[in-house]
């Protein structure tokens, strides 16, 4: 790992240089980070090994951003870089919408604990983990056909500083792993998967839980499982898929810059009841969890951020940039997937409060289709029509599981959704995931407790 | 300034510099080292609101040591460290019987219209300019208003070489538009977009702009149609993401048995009307170059011919194991990942007809999906994201909450319409492709 903490007079010179330049405002975020990546196919490995180094700058004047990043970040490097950053600000301010920003400064130092930091520990004994967990998987059943286990960990450091004085030095430990097992059935193929991820060390893995035989266990449960059926149900959803309609369906609503470029459904909705009393999202950065953040990408303390409150819409996402222009203020909602891309308005941990209700209850006289599990996603953002696919689902009938299903795809409008929500259940729980959005892919968590809904689309085969 | 050729020089002295540095008794080693540039403009409703550029350079080390594969990248002043990283991660993880050998050094074709020099000069007004012409085009009707577009180019280039004497170097050039419409009349609103892709700064920017402007007018006021089977006619844009995206399969997933086409070379498993085709090689291509991620050279591979599937896509790794050839179809992002199998450009034959759409007479046509289908059962099922009922061959109202479901086979079989005009987006030219009889299910 590379020492950032001695290139302080070299970052201030950058943004001085900035300012001297032209810049009305300047940021840097200077980021180095080690990180291992294993993947096991079948009993095959490959290692990937990942270090990085660089810096990126942003450069404001009079509603034009510049962004430049280098990989070079002595004093020159990142001076020249700066120097960048203001002349492409400068190059096209001229026809940009007017517009000033606040920013508030920070100066902190912020490291997450681990009990056994990434970094330190050997790679046989990730790699143990990652053979261990296919060894599961594949003496789960005879059916099990194929397996794919991933595993990632990285030490992230990164520093934010700015020409309002903010100097952030903060350090993020992140561990995920993945489990894809397919099982095969004469000419039937199926797939299951499971995931855990959080802000943690080594130790996440060290708790005896187990991915590989979950997602085996679902891909051969679903070889006898039916096609689904098509039409219009009422439908009870999983934590997993509850905690994607959090984000993809709401939260990526609830973004302020689609807002701004009114691609939004959200749009000119705060105060006004868009759900039912049920329903509260909350997006909650700093809670340590795979989306964990305690500064953001531009340096502003995160904090808790109930978006949805019994179903009236409470604010939106917003960063510096669109928290100014709608005079709401950055909520801490910025972020970039590297150095060198600049940071955008991104959810972070996104999910339901839990409700009172208990499963069964959820289920009691219950009929209509029971989904599991997310396999992918998505809205279209201008009338918030979404799809959703699950990943196994049940037939009930009268509060009793009858067919099980395979690749039962629901749809929906999402604010017809939030009226439609008519009972959330008790226990909340987390999945961890990866977040794309303008190209940039960003570690999220959604979550969400057991879900009902009346009136959605359900398509099968 | 440098040139590409000179830039490229460089990245290969450091891709020899990089491999001296293995043991060849113990290991096999590549090297790949690229240096890219890119410059692009963002409007948000009208107006510019950022604009970037970057330069960077780095190179990938892949090691293997008895199969076990280690990678590792940095940047080009920490070689040494990339390979001691891709060592250790070599020799960490299990060894592969089935790994037999890096390629060999071979003779690369040469290969048309991958650069081109405007692109390497331009400025970012210029970019930005882009942005906003295509902006401007967009606004055919005073209902559009809101257009948020994008402007991007760039050019790199890049040099591989391993320990069994590959030796590769490669330039390229690529502009990106995109734009994004909204339409809106009284309360109803609908969306439009479109993207232009070139290796050359040759854009007809009005057409984009019209195209994005047209379909957002189209798209106002969606409703549900019938539920029920019926044609569907698949735009150029979906039939990439389900035709395409279901014939092309890795020979790794066919090894793996988790394809619905694994055992089916030789099959008829089209309509004889349907071919497509894998090609390294197109000039222009946006995936053309004369090797691939790992050195291979490049080449035109018919994947379905004539309806019958002839290939899977190969690369060094899947060919050995089966002891055939590689197709050429490693790829990779950039220099931070070790190559894996993907398409290059892909080419579907046009057909006969002028009009795919007017002997439709009650049918729905698809602009887009976001569903992909699903590669180990066959099965399609997914939301029409953008698309429109047709009725008495004309395209009607847009769709609302619309799915289709077929499997990928019986969708194969019943292509009964092929336009003779083919369209290209991104890597892939395909004509406009009607299915004879799908079922569709609609909130309606």
């Amino acid at each position: 790992m590379q020492e950032l903490s001695e290139k302080r007079d070299d970052i201030e010179e950058a943004l001085s240089t900035a300012r001297e330049r032209g810049a009305q405002f300047a940021d840097i975020r200077l980021e180095s980070s080690d990180g291992t990546s294993i993947s096991a196919k079948d009993g095959i490995t490959k290692i990937n090994s990942s270090n990085e180094l660089g810096a990126g700058i942003r450069a404001f004047l009079e509603g034009a951003w510049g962004f430049a990043y280098t990989t070079q970040v002595d004093r020159r490097g990142m001076t020249d870089c700066a120097q960048r950053a203001v002349s492409l600000a400068k190059a096209v301010y001229e026809r940009a919408e007017k517009f000033s920003i606040e920013v508030p400064a920070f100066e902190d130092t912020v490291k997450t604990t681990v009990q056994r930091l990434p970094t330190q520990v050997p790679i046989a004994d990730k790699l143990g983990y990652v053979l261990q967990q296919e060894r599961e998987a594949k003496q789960t059943d005879k059916r099990v056909s194929s397996t794919e286990i991933g595993y990632g960990d990285i030490v992230l450091h990164k520093i934010i500083a700015n020409s309002e004085g903010t100097y952030v030095d903060e350090t993020v430990v992140r561990s995920i792993a993945r489990a894809m097992v397919f099982a095969k059935e004469g000419a039937l193929r199926q797939s299951g998967y499971k995931a855990k991820g959080d802000s943690r060390g080594f130790e996440l893995f060290l708790d005896g839980a187990d991915i590989g035989r979950t997602a085996a266990t679902q891909a051969v449960s679903l070889l006898d499982a039916k096609p689904a059926p098509s039409g219009q149900f009422d439908a009870v959803l999983d934590p997993s898929l509850s905690g994607v309609f959090a984000h993809e369906a709401f939260g990526h609503a609830a973004e302020a810059d689609a807002i701004i470029s009114g691609t939004s459904i959200l749009a000119g909705k705060l105060t006004q009841k868009i759900g039912s009393d049920a329903v509260t999202i909350i997006d909650d950065p700093s809670l340590r969890s795979y989306g964990y953040m305690a500064y953001d990408d531009e340096g502003i303390q995160t904090r808790r951020k109930v978006l949805l409150e019994r179903g009236i819409l409470q604010t939106y996402l917003t960063d510096v940039e669109t928290g100014s222009r709608l005079g709401l203020g950055s909520n801490g909602s910025a972020r970039a997937q590297r150095y060198d891309a600049p940071p955008i308005v991104r959810m972070s941990n996104t999910f339901f409060e839990p409700g009172d209700y208990a499963f069964d209850e959820l289920l009691e006289g219950f009929s209509g289709i029971y989904f599991i599990g997310w396999q992918y996603g998505y809205t279209t953002p201008t009338t918030g029509m979404l799809t959703f696919k699950s990943r196994e689902a049940y037939a009930v009938e009268r509060g009793e599981l009858r067919d099980h299903l395979r690749d039962a795809a629901l749809s929906a409008m999402t604010l017809e959704v939030l009226h439609n929500i008519n009972a959330i259940a008790r226990t909340l729980s987390f999945d961890p995931g990866t977040c794309g959005k303008g190209g940039q892919m960003t570690p999220n968590t959604t979550g969400g407790a057991y879900m009902r809904v009346s009136d959605v689309v359900v398509g099968g085969m | 300034m440098t040139t590409h050729t000179e830039r490229e020089a460089t990245l290969l002295e450091v891709c020899t510099r990089a491999l001296a540095l293995v043991d060849t008794s113990i290991y096999q080693g590549e090297a790949f080292a690229t240096h890219s540039n890119s410059v692009s403009a963002e409007l948000e409703k009208g107006k510019i609101k950022s604009s970037q550029s970057g330069f960077e350079s780095g190179i990938g080390i892949r090691i293997f040591k008895d199969g076990s594969m280690g990678y590792a990248h940095a940047s080009l002043e920490r070689v040494e460290f990339a390979v001691d990283q891709a060592i250790a991660a070599a020799r960490a993880g299990s060894p592969d019987r089935d790994f037999k050998s890096l390629p060999p050094a071979e003779r690369y074709p040469v290969v048309s219209g991958t650069w081109d020099n405007t692109i390497a000069s331009l400025d970012v007004s210029t970019v930005a300019q882009l942005a906003i012409d295509v902006a401007d085009a967009s606004r055919i009707d005073e209902r559009i208003d809101i257009i948020n577009s994008g402007a991007l180019v760039g050019w790199w280039s890049g040099a591989i070489a391993n320990t069994f004497g590959v030796s590769g170097t490669d330039s390229g050039t690529q502009a990106a538009l995109d734009i994004d419409v909204i339409a809106h009349k009284g309360e109803a609103s609908g969306n439009g977009f479109e993207y232009a892709a070139s290796r050359r700064f040759d854009f007809d920017v009005d057409s984009v702009g019209i195209a994005a402007g047209e379909m957002a007018l189209r798209s106002v006021n969606p409703q549900p149609i019938a539920s029920g089977k019926m044609p569907v006619v698949l735009d150029p844009l979906a039939v990439g993401s389900i035709i395409a995206a279901a014939v092309t399969v890795s020979a790794e997933d066919a090894q793996r048995d988790r394809s619905f086409l694994t055992g089916k070379i030789g099959e008829h498993i089209a309509v004889s009307e349907f071919t497509i085709v894998d090609d390294g090689l197109l000039s222009g291509g946006l995936e053309t170059s004369p090797f691939d991620a790992e050195g291979v050279p490049s080449q035109r591979t018919p994947l379905v011919e004539r309806g019958v599937l002839r290939s899977y896509l190969y690369d060094s790794y899947t060919a050995n194991k089966e002891g055939t050839t590689s197709t050429g179809n490693a790829s990779r992002g950039d220099f931070r990942q070790p190559p894996s199998i993907s398409p290059t450009n892909l080419v579907i034959a046009s057909g006969a007809e002028a009009n795919v759409i007017e002997d439709v007479r009650h049918g729905i046509y698809i602009r887009a999906t976001g569903d992909r289908p699903n590669t180990s059962t066959g099965e399609f099922s997914g939301m029409v994201y953008a698309g429109y009922a047709i009725e008495d061959g004309e395209l009607e109202h847009a769709l609302q909450q619309t799915n289709i479901g077929i499997d990928v086979l019986d969708l194969l079989q019943q292509i009964d319409g092929i336009s003779s005009e083919v369209k290209t987006y991104f890597s892939l030219t395909t004509p406009t492709v009607r299915i004879r009889d799908v079922s569709v299910a609609s909130s309606g």
